[in-house]
C-alpha cells in the first residue's frame, strides 16, 4: 500500500487537473454568469479620457450584455428613480457618461446567483459600490434577471433592492 | 571556542528563537487565533459617511462583535451593523424600534408606542417624519445618529434580525 502511494497521489493530482480543466473548457452557467458580471463592472469602468473609437466600442460591447428589450430600473437615495428602456438607450447612455469626461467606476461584490431548474432563467443579486469619479460613492444591493439568449446569458431587467422597508 | 561559535546570534535568537520549531508551533497558533477571532467574531470595520455623526466619524476604525446577538436579541440603543447581500458593505445604525412595537417620527421626535423617545446622542434634527409603523415580532427599526441631513438622503428604516450582522464594539 505504501509502495503504491506516490502512484495514488499521481492519479488524484491528474484526476482533479481534468476536472479543473473540463471547468475551464466547459463552465458552468454559474460561472458564465459570474464571468459576464465580471466583464460588465469592467466595461463600466472607464477614466474619462478614453477616445472616441474607444468609447462607442465600450458602449457597444457593454450594451451587447443585455437583451434587446432590457430594462433598468435604479432608485437612489435622494436622486429618484432613473429608468432606462431597450439595449439601444443603455448604449446611448453609457457613450453619453463616457463623452462628460469625468471617471467612473463599478464594482461587484457578494453576487449571489440562483439559476431557475430549466436553466433559461436566472437571478443575481449583489452589492454594487458606484464611484461617479468625485471621491464619493453609492452603495446599493442590485437584482439582475437574466435569460438565455442563443445559449449566452443576457440582462433583461436590473431593480435595486431596499435594505431597508 | 567550539561552544561559542555554535550559538546563536541574538538576532536570530530575537526572530527564530532557540528553538525554531517550537516558534513555528507559535505562530502558527497566533495566526490561527487570529484569522479565527478577526474573520468570524470581531469584524475591523472603517466608517465611511456621515450617517453616524457626531457619534462615529468619517473614517473611524472599529469593531464588530459577531456573535453578540446569538444568545440575546438587539436592545433598544444599540449600534449595529445591517448586512447588504453579504458581509463587504454594511451599513452602521442605530436600533430605535424593536418588535411588536409602534414606532412613528414627529417632526422628529421618535415615538415609541406614543412616548417620546430620549435620544441623547442625537445633537441637532431635522423634522423628519415617519407614520406610525407597527413592527413585526422579528422586525427592528434602525436609523443613523445625523438627524440634521436631509431625510431622503438617509438610508433607514424596518430590517428583520436576519439583516443585523452584530454590535458594534465601542
Amino acid at each position: 500500500m505504501v509502495k503504491q502511494l506516490p502512484k495514488i497521489l499521481i492519479i488524484l493530482a491528474l484526476a482533479g487537473a481534468v476536472i479543473w480543466g473540463l471547468r475551464i473548457l466547459f463552465p458552468g452557467n454559474e460561472t458564465r454568469i459570474r464571468r459576464n458580471l465580471e466583464e460588465l463592472s469592467e466595461l463600466a469602468t472607464f477614466t474619462g479620457r478614453e477616445g472616441n473609437f474607444k468609447k462607442v466600442a465600450t458602449a457597444s460591447a457593454l450594451s451587447e450584455h443585455f437583451s434587446t428589450n432590457a430594462e433598468i430600473v435604479i432608485e437612489v437615495a435622494g436622486s429618484g428613480v432613473g429608468t432606462l428602456q431597450g439595449r439601444g438607450e443603455i448604449r446611448q447612455r453609457v457613450f453619453a457618461a463616457m463623452t462628460q469626461g469625468r471617471a467612473f467606476q463599478v464594482q461587484f461584490y457578494d453576487i449571489n446567483i440562483v439559476v431557475a431548474p430549466d436553466k433559461q432563467t436566472a437571478t443575481a443579486e449583489m452589492t454594487a459600490k458606484i464611484s461617479p469619479g468625485d471621491g464619493d460613492f453609492i452603495v446599493q444591493e442590485l437584482r439582475f434577471h437574466l435569460g438565455k439568449a442563443d445559449s449566452n446569458w443576457v440582462i433583461e431587467r436590473i431593480e435595486t433592492m431596499k435594505t431597508f422597508q | 571556542m567550539e561552544t561559542l561559535s555554535n550559538k546563536p546570534s541574538l538576532a536570530r535568537r530575537l526572530v527564530i528563537g532557540r528553538n525554531p520549531r517550537v516558534t513555528l508551533i507559535r505562530a502558527s497558533l497566533l495566526a490561527l487565533v487570529f484569522s479565527v477571532l478577526f474573520g468570524f467574531v470581531l469584524r475591523p470595520m472603517r466608517v465611511k459617511g456621515f450617517s453616524m455623526t457626531p457619534t462615529y466619524r468619517d473614517g473611524s476604525v472599529n469593531l464588530l462583535n459577531r456573535l453578540a446577538y446569538r444568545s440575546s436579541p438587539p436592545r433598544r440603543g444599540d449600534v449595529v451593523c445591517i448586512k447588504t447581500t453579504g458581509m463587504r458593505h454594511l451599513y452602521m445604525k442605530r436600533v430605535i424600534g424593536l418588535p411588536g412595537e409602534r414606532v412613528a417620527i414627529v417632526a422628529g421626535q421618535v415615538m415609541i408606542d406614543g412616548q417620546p423617545l430620549d435620544e441623547p446622542y442625537v445633537v441637532d434634527r431635522e423634522k423628519w417624519n415617519l407614520p406610525e409603523k407597527q413592527l413585526g415580532p422579528n422586525e427592528y427599526i434602525v436609523i443613523g445618529d445625523n438627524r440634521q441631513m436631509d431625510q431622503s438622503l438617509h438610508s433607514w428604516g424596518r430590517v428583520t434580525r436576519e439583516k443585523i450582522a452584530g454590535k458594534v464594539l465601542w
